[in-house]
């Protein structure tokens, strides 16, 4: 296994996971993510990643309920498992990390160019 | 109908199929709550789409099934060094197998080489689909026929007077000298045309400016080719060069070879314009009728051709209107410049090729490379018994049905493996051969193009040859096989015998088909020249005035020599080239004159002599006549039909055109061929002609040895006129180039027949060995009970003469009707016989039993003791 590494869409999909419990599946994390990125992301680029996440062992998922929109088919839940947890909380403590050492002066600088 | 509101089922199928069932149920519901919001936004139509295009876009690794089963790539391995083991077990059935398909698939690729080029001819040009030829109908009331060229108006004016035609270019070839320094060339394919012909077709420069090449009069192009011919290395832009008598050329621009699939072909190219200011010729570009170029004109998209072809046609019978109050007018159609090559057949047109020959091979080569895939599949399923235990022992120890016929498969990959490089080897050793054949030089085997349609066909091939046995010995039942029963084999006899009854169906009507060719051939080559043109040969000067001064001094040193019998000077370059055609006012058999368009023959008083030609009444031009110059005719046998003149006697004293220039025939030759012999023999008048228009020399020797026969007159010739080049042919290869087209048809389809017949019995070679060895036993307790060797050797014959002659009888009618039909094409040709039914009955009978008792003697002599000894 490549480690708890995460790339940033699996990040992304992770934390969308995470904000909501017990009622993430895979086309509604699509439409979140539409609109956060406002970037044009298919289906199919979730549900792949979705898998590869839960082969990772960071997403755990159950069935849930049948719904007539789905026509009547049942969706995959996903719950953030202990090991997705603590590869988010290492990511963002790497973040934290070098965001502390960056000063408010230093990003004045970029934009003053 | 809920079901027009159901995401599309074949998607859905789709989705089924590859989607591993654990995710299905979510994956589904998913896209389906896609699809339902889709379709409340933008409609069911654009749901559906993207429902497809989400399937479509699921399709990958993390979703599909996951297949339980073997590790495919162990067993591959298993299964290569398993048919090796069996391929070289045996090793007759496996060479059998693989020379059958080898010549199949090379026969197969090299033909296809030739057909794409035929399909391919003068696609290369851009606008190609835009580009017509305009060709007519001459008619009048003595006669119509079809032809290529038009009036010089016509290529020089349409696109001027009709808006639906862009742009109009003239084209013919002729013969020129040309003369580079010192050095003198013949060229027989200098392209005399309009500057727009680099606007209309295809023909990319080198150096030079395609805009404005051949605006200005006296300037040349030459191809890549010519360049390198006259100038080497150099850069040939601005040089200067003399053709003809003297007029100087200069080089404007080079541009590449013409393709070899190009109906316009030359080695250089000069204006029409250049070419009247050299012969002094007067503005031809009024003149409506007439004509000897090819015109084609580039129309804009979306013409009705028919409604112009209409127009064209009424708009120069009004500028024609003194031909058409004699009744002669011509039709125009327009001809798709693609199609020309293999579906025109017009007068004065270049050589071209015919959709019925292409469609002759196409067939001819699928055939026989199905008769090396029956030759596998009978061959694999006779010998299968042998393999019946290997199966069965498998099938008991848990060998799947799909596992052996994956073995099978493999095997049969292997095999179509070694014939393929086999096949690509021969292949490649008969492409000049083919390039020989074809007229194409360029042929090449290696073009991606190729490369992926044999791999195509190699790929059908296999499946075709290799599917049908896997199936079979597959399906043996392992109790039926373990327990010794060779039931398995005898069910599909019925099957077997009826493939080889098609197989030498196809090759029975091959034969025929070959023999009726070959007599064809013959009987054209032979018979219907009318001429003795085996001792003929020619010399080509093109009204150079230098000979001409020096034609009696010529004439008299050639006949000194002993090998010349005779020598005659004439205008046309030689009869078998074609002649040209003129109109003239005959005289008919009530004294009324009608207006027809003839073909004409100039020649001088020695012409019958030299080329044999016989006369059926009166007499030749002769020296003894001076009137003859002026006054005298002679037609052929043609023309006596044509002008219902009833009797070759009653023609004689019959009047040729008006006064003063009136002239009377005193004699009729027998029809000789000047054309392609399947074109009927047509009218001809022969003139005599001045001596200023003698152009060609033609000299009747009488010795075997032509070669020493031409060196003497070089040397003459040299003696007399050392600064014209002699410029000699046999007329005998002159005559055999005309006729390549036909002479190769027939060599190719004799290589083909033979080809099937030799696949034929190697399939038959391959049953009767597998027959042999399962009724090894049999045959020896015949023997032990008193059979002779003779009575075993027809016992296995009997079975396959069966065969044979059940396909003979099939074959027959068949042949008949086809080759029927080709003969109709020949308008002189000889009569199907049922004889040529027999002899391949008889031939191919003999080559079988040979085939079969070959084999099947070594059986039939075996002492019935060692086989029978084990049991």
């Amino acid at each position: 296994m490549k480690g708890t590494n995460l790339g940033e869409f699996e990040e992304l999909v992770l934390l969308i996971v995470l904000a909501h419990p017990d009622e993430a599946y895979s086309v509604g994390i699509a439409k979140e993510m539409n609109l956060i990125t406002n970037r044009k992301i298919v289906h199919s680029v979730v549900h792949a990643s979705l898998t590869r996440l839960e082969r990772k062992g960071m997403v755990e998922s159950h069935m849930g309920e049948a719904t007539a929109a789905r026509g009547g088919r049942r969706k995959r839940i996903y719950t953030i498992s202990k090991s997705g947890m603590k590869a988010l909380e290492k990511a963002k403590s790497q973040r934290d990390l070098l965001w502390d050492k960056i000063t408010s002066a230093q990003i004045g600088e970029v934009y003053g160019k | 109908m809920a079901n027009k509101q159901q995401p599309p089922k074949w998607a859905n199928r789709l989705l089924h199929w590859y989607c591993n069932p654990e995710m299905l149920e979510d994956l589904e519901g998913s896209l389906l709550e896609y699809y339902y919001e889709r379709k409340e936004r933008s409609g069911i139509l654009r749901a559906k789409w993207f429902y497809w295009m989400d399937v479509l876009s699921h399709f990958r690794p993390h979703t599909w099934k996951k297949r339980k089963g073997l590790n495919s790539s162990i067993m591959l391995g298993n299964h290569i060094k398993v048919s090796y083991r069996s391929i070289r077990k045996n090793i007759l059935n496996t060479s059998l197998n693989s020379i059958g398909l080898a010549t199949g698939l090379a026969s197969y690729i090299l033909i296809m080489l030739w057909i794409n080029q035929e399909m391919a001819f003068d696609q290369f040009h851009e606008k190609k689909d835009r580009i017509y030829r305009i060709s007519n109908t001459f008619k009048s009331e003595a006669e119509t026929f079809s032809q290529a060229p038009s009036g010089p108006a016509l290529g020089a004016q349409l696109h001027k007077i009709f808006s639906e035609v862009e742009n109009g270019v003239r084209f013919f070839s002729m013969s020129l000298q040309m003369k580079v320094g010192d050095e003198i060339f013949f060229e027989r394919n200098v392209g005399v045309c309009d500057p727009s012909i680099f606007e209309i077709f295809t023909f990319p420069l080198i150096k030079g400016n395609a805009g404005t090449a051949l605006d200005d009069p006296f300037s040349i192009v030459l191809t890549e080719q010519f360049a390198k011919k006259y100038y080497g290395n150099e850069d040939p832009i601005g040089k200067t060069l003399e053709i003809g008598d003297g007029a100087i050329m200069k080089v404007v621009a080079v541009m590449e070879d013409v393709p070899e699939n190009s109906q316009l072909q030359f080695g250089s190219l000069i204006s029409m314009e250049t070419v009247k200011r050299i012969w002094d010729m007067e503005d031809f570009d009024e003149s409506w009728g007439g004509g000897w170029f090819q015109t084609y004109l580039l129309l804009h998209d979306g013409v009705d051709i028919a409604q112009l072809e209409q127009d064209i046609t009424a708009f120069i019978r009004e500028k024609l209107a003194s031909w058409a109050e004699q009744g002669m007018y011509y039709e125009y159609f327009l001809q798709p410049l693609t199609s020309i090559h293999l579906n025109s057949d017009l007068r004065y047109d270049y050589p071209n090729g015919s959709l019925q020959n292409v469609n002759i091979f196409r067939i001819v080569a699928f055939v026989v490379l199905l008769l090396a895939c029956i030759n596998y599949i009978n061959i694999t399923t006779a010998n299968s018994v042998n393999r019946a235990r290997e199966v069965g022992i498998r099938k008991v120890i848990g060998s799947s049905r799909k596992m052996i016929i994956s073995q099978f498969l493999v095997e049969s990959a292997l095999i179509m493996l070694v014939s393929t490089v086999a096949a690509i080897g021969v292949a490649y050793l008969l492409l000049p051969t083919v390039r020989e054949l074809t007229d194409y030089s360029g042929l090449k085997l290696f073009t991606a193009e190729n490369i992926i349609s044999t791999a195509i066909i190699i790929i059908i091939t296999a499946l075709v040859s290799g599917v049908f046995p896997a199936m079979v010995i597959s399906g043996f039942k392992s109790m039926v096989v373990i327990r010794g029963s060779a039931g398995s084999s005898a069910k599909y006899g019925i099957f077997r015998k009826v493939l080889v009854i098609f197989q030498f169906t196809a090759t029975v009507i091959l034969l025929i088909s070959m023999l009726v060719i070959n007599d064809q051939m013959k009987f054209v080559r032979d018979q219907s020249l009318g001429m003795k043109t085996s001792q003929v040969m020619h010399i080509n000067f093109r009204e150079i005035q230098e000979v001409v001064r020096n034609a009696e001094i010529l004439r008299n040193e050639l006949l000194s020599l002993p090998e010349i019998e005779q020598v005659s000077f004439l205008n046309n370059s030689y009869p078998v080239n074609g002649l040209n055609n003129s109109g003239a006012d005959v005289e008919t058999s009530d004294g009324s004159f009608i207006r027809s368009s003839i073909y004409t023959l100039r020649v001088d008083p020695y012409f019958a002599e030299t080329f044999g030609l016989e006369l059926v009444a009166g007499r030749f031009f002769s020296e003894d006549f001076p009137a003859d110059s002026t006054q005298s005719i002679l037609v052929n046998e043609a023309c006596v039909e044509n002008f219902g003149w009833g009797s070759v006697e009653n023609a004689i004293g019959k009047r040729f055109g008006r006064e003063p220039n009136q002239r009377q025939v005193i004699g009729v030759v027998r029809n000789f061929n000047f054309e392609a012999l399947h074109k009927k023999v047509e009218p001809v008048r022969i003139l005599p002609t001045p001596k200023s228009r003698y152009s060609t020399l033609a000299l009747k020797f009488n010795t075997r040895d032509p070669v020493k026969v031409i060196s003497k007159i070089q040397s003459v010739w040299d003696s007399i006129i050392p600064a014209v080049p002699l410029d000699i042919s046999m007329m005998s290869d002159d005559i055999k180039r005309q006729y390549t087209a036909e002479y190769n048809f027939r060599t190719v389809f004799t290589i083909f027949s033979i080809l099937s017949i030799i696949i034929g019995c190697l399939g038959l070679l391959g049953l009767v060995t597998a027959a042999l060895n399962q009724r090894i036993k049999e045959l020896s307790i015949r023997k032990v009970l008193g059979a002779s060797a003779l009575q075993i050797l027809a016992l296995i014959n009997r079975h396959f003469i069966r065969l044979i002659v059940i396909s003979m009888i099939l074959a027959s009618p068949v042949a008949f009707v086809l080759m029927g039909n080709w003969l109709q094409n020949f308008s002189y040709h000889i009569e199907f016989s049922w004889l040529y039914i027999l002899y391949v009955f008889l031939g191919t009978l003999f080559i079988t039993v040979i085939t079969i008792s070959a084999n099947a003697i070594k059986t039939a002599l075996t002492n019935p003791a060692e086989v029978l000894k084990d049991e």
